[in-house]
């Protein structure tokens, strides 16, 4: 019943998904599972072929993969769910949405489990996926498919240029100038812009924490957004969209990213950042000769490295079925598997093993642009695990906004979304 | 005996009236008066749906909401869309109606065009106009451009942002509120207009003194649909702009879905959802109120 206020409220006419039945169907035959994925085309197949993969390998748990059109959906619709009482038992969630639903106890701390598992190593799961993850010194979830910012290029626009093509620039102020170099601009018309960047602050986290800037001091009760090495790269960015206007304005609005990668897909943008998630369609959709770098830095190299997705056991599904999510969590988080989703999706493998696994170093061979964001991943960084992280990146998106848009100079804008940052911490 | 018959044949009719709108009255209350209530109630805790216990916490979440800038921002956001693309959409259904409804070849085709949006699903339209409001390589600024007009960039600023999608808008819905109006100018008796040219009134006198005055109630109806239409789009914001640039277009329904879904902030969202009920409320009453004064019935 409450669901349907929730939905009244959301304005959406979609009922609650159906759920697991709570029969309990013990002791004879495999135990039933549900599992929600939000990904489609090609990554979705891949997670229901291994769905497909984990029923046929054993006959104790079958697990039912259900499609939530997209990964933010998930969110909503759990918590649809839990106020139905229709949970399901695994989900996949992105780090948008787990900490709200693990700070409120809807998610089940995975520790036991983890501990008493002799054949699950946690600690061969790469450094900087399971980085920030504890929720008062908690683990509620598993790295599953991870992404991170990367440079994506236009070679022929860099060889035209004259700069390097394998490797076109390193720092920030080479990137500046790499991006005057390559604008074009006709009768007062910008024809071709240097460089473009989505617009959500994910992308921007790189620029602040690659410059010793951060979002939050390390104890989380304060924000250093308004600090100068936090601010220098929004600053930059003001400068090449108003100054030298080589910086095509990043924008919202449906689906985040869609202008900017079909520009760049287009051959109207040189340079663009843009997720590792990204790879298979740009690279199916270009008509030149692409090339894949680093995200250039200031000082040090780093990416965020939370978006993505990550797997977790709901709270209120029946213990019987938990045991069962946790055998089939397991089995996506193995080695083996791990290997499977990387090399059909374009996702990272979450396992050191998985990645000096000699069937990886052939595929990075055969396929050196997938190398690029596996070696970036040492310098990859998890975004501060605090309640309200998602009114905090509201803030500091308005901020980014405020300076795209409007051209009100970084200093300012950082400044006025700290307020409010600050704000909400002392609440 | 004579009273008992008469109590009897009472039961008889009112019961068959009760059973007949039982339908209509589960479906309102399950869907419409349980929610409301609910919502009321939400927004005096601090609930957020999950956690099993809550508090109340009485007026604090519309304490907080009214001493927000950013709500009464995003209330005056609304305010002026409403008011822009409401006003602009009865202006061109008026005129369309009014047009579309003379003698002329090919108006059945050209009413069908002009409805054609209106039932497109907002998604389409949502991702196919922001192509074309693109500042740099859209169609629109392309088509300015050759008329060496100076290009506008759309979407990209907090103004001309608005301005898209109240054109959007208007664009979207006006055909429905044109067939509204189609069908009140056509119920307007000939013999008026006849009466009117005996008397040596013109075109416009026409227009002026018989169509709009006798359309009155059917332009009414539509203001006030149009009104509440524009101030529920959620879909338009979603699609085209989801509140930005730098929050520049945000609205009260976005702002309620944001606080709900992205801040599980129930409670809140509960309590801004109920004062676009009263805002809307108030509006509805106040333009029965003034009506009076220009409607004709």
């Amino acid at each position: 019943m409450a669901s349907s206020l929730v939905m009244v409220l959301a304005g959406c006419g979609q009922g609650a998904s159906s759920s697991s039945s709570s029969e309990q169907n013990s002791k004879q035959g495999p135990v039933q599972i549900e599992f929600w994925y939000g990904n489609s085309g090609v990554i979705g197949d891949t997670i229901k072929d291994l769905t497909e993969q984990f029923n046929q390998s054993q006959d104790e748990v079958k697990v039912n993969a259900v499609f939530q059109e997209s990964t933010n959906n998930i969110g909503k619709k759990l918590l649809t769910a839990i106020v139905g009482n229709a949970v399901p038992d695994v989900v996949q969630l992105n780090a948008r949405f787990w900490p709200a639903f693990a700070y409120n106890k809807a998610l089940l701390p995975l520790d036991s489990y983890i501990q008493n598992d002799p054949e699950f190593k946690y600690n061969d799961f790469v450094d900087s996926f399971v980085d920030d993850t504890l929720i008062e010194g908690k683990t509620y979830t598993l790295p599953f498919n991870r992404s991170t910012p990367i440079l994506y290029y236009n070679k022929d626009i860099v060889k035209e240029i004259g700069l390097d093509s394998e490797h076109p620039v390193t720092t920030w102020d080479d990137m500046m100038a790499a991006a005057k170099k390559a604008t074009v601009v006709k009768d007062g018309k910008t024809e071709r812009f240097g460089y473009a960047s989505l617009l959500p602050p994910l992308y921007y986290y790189s620029l602040m924490w690659s410059n010793g800037g951060d979002i939050l001091t390390p104890d989380h009760k304060d924000v250093v957004i308004d600090q100068a090495p936090a601010i220098q790269g929004l600053e930059m960015y003001r400068k090449m969209i108003y100054d030298d206007k080589t910086m095509m304005q990043p924008m919202g609005g449906n689906r985040d990213g869609d202008q900017e990668m079909i520009n760049f897909q287009n051959g109207k943008v040189a340079f663009l950042l843009a997720s590792t998630g990204d790879l298979n369609q740009i690279q199916n959709n270009v008509k030149f000769e692409l090339g894949v770098d680093f995200v250039p830095k200031f000082k040090e190299y780093a990416v965020p490295s939370t978006s993505g997705g990550n797997l977790a056991i709901v709270a209120k599904a029946p213990k019987e079925k938990q045991d069962a999510a946790w055998k089939f969590m397991k089995f996506l988080t193995d080695k083996q598997q791990t290997i499977y989703f990387a090399q059909h999706t374009g996702y990272m493998p979450i396992r050191k093993s998985a990645v000096d696994a000699p069937e990886m170093t052939k595929f990075y061979e055969e396929n050196p642009f997938f190398k690029i964001t596996v070696d970036q991943l040492p310098y990859g960084k998890g975004i501060p695990v605090v309640p309200d992280f998602e009114k905090i990146e509201s803030e500091i998106q308005n901020a980014l906004g405020r300076t795209y848009a409007e051209n009100v100079p970084a200093q300012q804008s950082m400044k006025e979304a700290a307020d409010k940052i600050r704000e909400l911490l002392n609440k | 005996m004579n009273n008992k018959k008469s109590m009897a044949k009472w039961a008889y009719t009112n019961l068959t009236a009760y059973v007949l709108v039982l339908p209509a009255i589960v479906l309102l209350v399950v869907f419409h008066l349980y929610p409301m209530c609910m919502t009321f109630f939400l927004s005096l805790t601090d609930w957020n749906l999950i956690t099993p216990d809550f508090n109340w916490i009485f007026a604090g979440n519309y304490i907080r909401m009214l001493t927000a800038s950013e709500f009464w921002r995003v209330v005056g956001h609304t305010f002026i869309f409403g008011i822009f693309s409401v006003g602009f959409t009865v202006l061109l259904a008026t005129v369309l109606a009014v047009v579309l409804d003379e003698k002329l070849r090919g108006v059945r085709w050209f009413r069908s065009v002009v409805f054609l949006p209106y039932i497109t699903p907002m998604a389409a339209i949502g991702t196919l106009w922001v192509w074309m409001y693109n500042k740099d390589f859209g169609l629109i600024n392309w088509v300015l451009d050759f008329f060496h007009m100076p290009a506008a960039p759309w979407l990209a600023k907090p103004g001309w942002a608005m301005a898209a999608l109240i054109i959007t808008k208007v664009w979207k819905v006006v055909g429905y509120y044109m067939v509204i109006l189609l069908a009140g100018k056509q119920n307007i008796a000939e013999s008026l207009y006849e009466a009117a040219k005996m008397d040596g009134a013109g075109r416009l006198q026409l227009f002026t003194r018989v169509t709009l005055p006798l359309l009155s109630p059917y332009i009414l109806f539509v203001v006030i649909v149009a009104l509440i239409g524009a101030f529920e789009d959620f879909d338009l914001l979603f699609t085209m702009t989801r509140g930005g640039p730098a929050e520049s277009t945000n609205m009260i329904i976005y702002y309620i879905y944001q606080n709900a879904f992205e801040f599980f902030d129930i409670g809140y969202a509960s309590a801004a959802s109920s004062a676009l009920f009263v805002i809307l409320m108030l509006i509805t009453f106040i333009q029965m109120k003034v009506s009076k004064r220009w409607v004709h019935y």
